[in-house]
């Protein structure tokens, strides 16, 4: 903001000021000088009136008394002498006249020349002041455009937020009238708990040289509040006296939103980096120790954290989305075989609905599992028998609690059992991870057994209801 | 060859993912300890702790499944039982209050597990 002061139109309309102060003062004096001609002319012609008056009551007396002529002759002559000194007298009186009418109308064409000479510079101080108030007019529309088009809320306020003024915008958006908001009416559409910050804040913006913090301001057409950074600027005098405040309140609300997410997302990482080592960690002790060749190590070891890396992939690229059991569950048996292949549909079902979403922090667990289960099917299982089928079954199920349960039936057929006291074969690291892992991470129901001819795990676990599911997620979610 | 230097200690632990717990238990197991857990949840880890007689200390997980574990600590702390925090955070995230709390960062190694564990009981 510009103070006034630095203003080039404000010095232009000083400079007019003064020059209208000088034309006054000429036209003063002028009329001045008009005023004493004046006096000494209605002087003048009351002297001669009155020299005309004595005039013609010395013609009366000789008229009025013509009879006397012989007796009183020695008188006429001292009349006479009389008579003709009043008319000198009168002359000389009329001379003076004469002369100062013709001073007088010297002056008054003098004056009739300033009085033209001022009305023109006035005409043309006239014309330049209006120039100049167009400038201004203009100025002044173009800065109340700037101030109510701009997206902050613009005001002015004396000391310590004693508000003149408001722009729309605070209006509009707070339903404060600009009565309501002056003085410490806009104090009304912050936040309760904002409201002291805001008043400290102005407690010592003079001597921080500004004002500014960030407070929630009530969004009135939607009825909650949002955060606002809120700045102002003192106006000063050239010797530095405050004359106002101009602030503006500046919509953060989104900026502090991201930047909270992104705290939240950074932190987040931090733990699911460190969580994947420890896994892997886990994941890699436990292999050894089911090891009974480096051989078989190597082989396990790759085939899990190859599975790991199907889990992570699938997380890293659902973006908001949760993960559907039909998506991870396709994903670990298609590493395992071809779902496409005619072989694999005549051995393979599945059947379910697509896009049941599965708690985030499971899908790493589930996924060695459902990896677990898928190797030892194809090893020694369904999928390896020539006879054996795999059918895979799952719905969505409302509990008499008012949850929603994912039940899955993992059920392998026409597959020889070995004896029900032979050592688990595969390590039985997938039956452990069924009957364990689920249960202990979220509380999941599992079972896991064997029928007559082939392996049959159930798994109940809650669907997560949250904002991350969306209704268009069945939809949404590939096959 | 295990160290043994945790025989006979109990410890409670408390961690969400299952393969970590896993993992921990082993190691504790490995270094003569009896693990109380381990158990995945504020609840279950709340309701260990009320239920236990002797706990000679405690390795809290941070984030339980979206639930910070800093409740449990509180418990922990009013009933003067030593603890450690396992954790995939940086330092910022835990409160000041246990600033003084001795923290592990994953992957935990069953001997840095040991060496941080043994100096804190209280014998």
């Amino acid at each position: 903001m510009t103070a006034p002061a630095d203003d080039p139109s404000h010095d232009e309309a000083a400079r007019l000021l003064d020059e209208n102060e000088q034309l006054k003062t000429e036209l003063e004096s002028v009329l001045d000088e008009n005023a004493r001609l004046i006096e000494d002319r209605d002087r003048l012609l009351r002297r001669v009136a009155a020299l005309a008056r004595e005039l013609q009551s010395s013609n009366s007396l000789q008229i009025t008394r013509p009879g006397d002529r012989t007796g009183e002759h020695a008188d006429a002559i001292p009349a006479a002498t009389k008579l003709s000194e009043s008319e000198e007298e009168l002359r000389v009186a009329l001379e003076e006249l004469q002369v100062l009418t013709e001073e007088l109308e010297v002056a008054n064409t003098g004056l009739q020349r300033a009085n033209e000479e001022l009305e023109e510079r006035v005409r043309a101080r006239t014309r330049e002041l209006n120039g100049i108030n167009a400038d201004l007019r203009r100025s002044e529309l173009r800065m109340s455009t700037l101030v109510e088009g701009i997206p902050q809320l613009v005001w002015r306020s004396g000391d310590r937020g004693d508000w003149t003024w408001c722009s729309r915008q605070w209006s509009d958006y707070t339903s404060q009238t600009m009565d309501e908001a002056r003085h410490l009416g806009w104090l009304g559409a912050f936040h309760p708990e904002d409201r002291a910050v805001a008043l400290d804040a102005w407690d010592n913006a003079e001597s921080h040289g500004g004002l500014s913090f960030e407070a929630r301001v009530l969004d009135a057409a939607h009825g909650r509040y949002r955060y606002f950074q809120t700045r102002a600027m003192p106006v000063r005098t050239p010797e530095g006296v405050v004359l106002e405040w101009l602030g503006t309140c500046t919509d953060v609300d989104d900026i502090l939103r991201l930047r909270h997410q992104q705290n939240v997302l950074v932190d987040e990482l931090q733990h699911r980096t460190r969580n994947l080592m420890a896994v892997v960690h886990a994941v890699t002790i436990r292999t050894i120790k089911g090891s009974r060749t480096l051989e078989d190590f190597r082989r396990c070891i790759d085939d899990r954290m190859s599975a790991l890396s199907r889990a992570q992939s699938l997380l890293s690229r659902r973006g908001s989305q949760r993960i559907a059991f039909d998506t991870l569950l396709r994903a670990e048996l298609s590493a395992h075989v071809d779902l496409d292949s005619g072989d694999s549909r005549s051995k393979i079902s599945l059947s379910g609905p697509e896009g049941i979403p599965l708690q985030t922090s499971l899908v790493q667990t589930f996924a060695l599992a459902l990896h677990e289960l898928a190797t030892n099917a194809v090893k020694y299982g369904a999928l390896s028998a020539p006879s054996g089928v795999l059918s895979v079954e799952w719905q969505l199920v409302h509990t008499a609690e008012g949850t929603e349960c994912l039940h899955v039936d993992w059920h392998e057929s026409g597959v020889d059992i070995p004896e029900p006291d032979a050592a688990p074969r595969g390590g039985g690291y997938g039956r452990e991870l069924i009957e364990r892992a689920l249960p202990y991470q979220l509380g999941a129901k599992t079972s896991y057994g064997f029928t007559s001819d082939g392996v049959r795990c159930t798994i109940e676990m809650e669907v997560p209801v949250d904002d991350i599911r969306l209704e268009t997620d069945y939809a949404r979610t590939p096959a | 060859m295990p160290e043994h230097r945790l025989e006979g200690r109990r410890i409670l632990v408390v961690e969400d993912e299952y393969l970590i717990a896993d993992d921990l238990r082993d190691a504790l197991v490995d270094a003569g300890a009896e693990v109380l857990g381990p158990v995945s949840n504020v609840k279950d880890a709340a309701a260990m702790i009320a239920s236990e007689v002797q706990i000679d200390c405690a390795l809290l997980d941070i984030n339980l499944n979206g639930a910070m574990v800093f409740d449990v600590a509180d418990t922990l702390v009013a009933r003067e039982i030593p603890f450690v925090f396992g954790t995939g955070y940086d330092q910022w995230a835990i409160p000041d209050r246990f600033a003084q709390v001795p923290r592990l960062e994953k992957p935990i190694k069953g001997r840095q597990l040991t060496s941080v564990l043994a100096p804190i009981i209280v014998v």
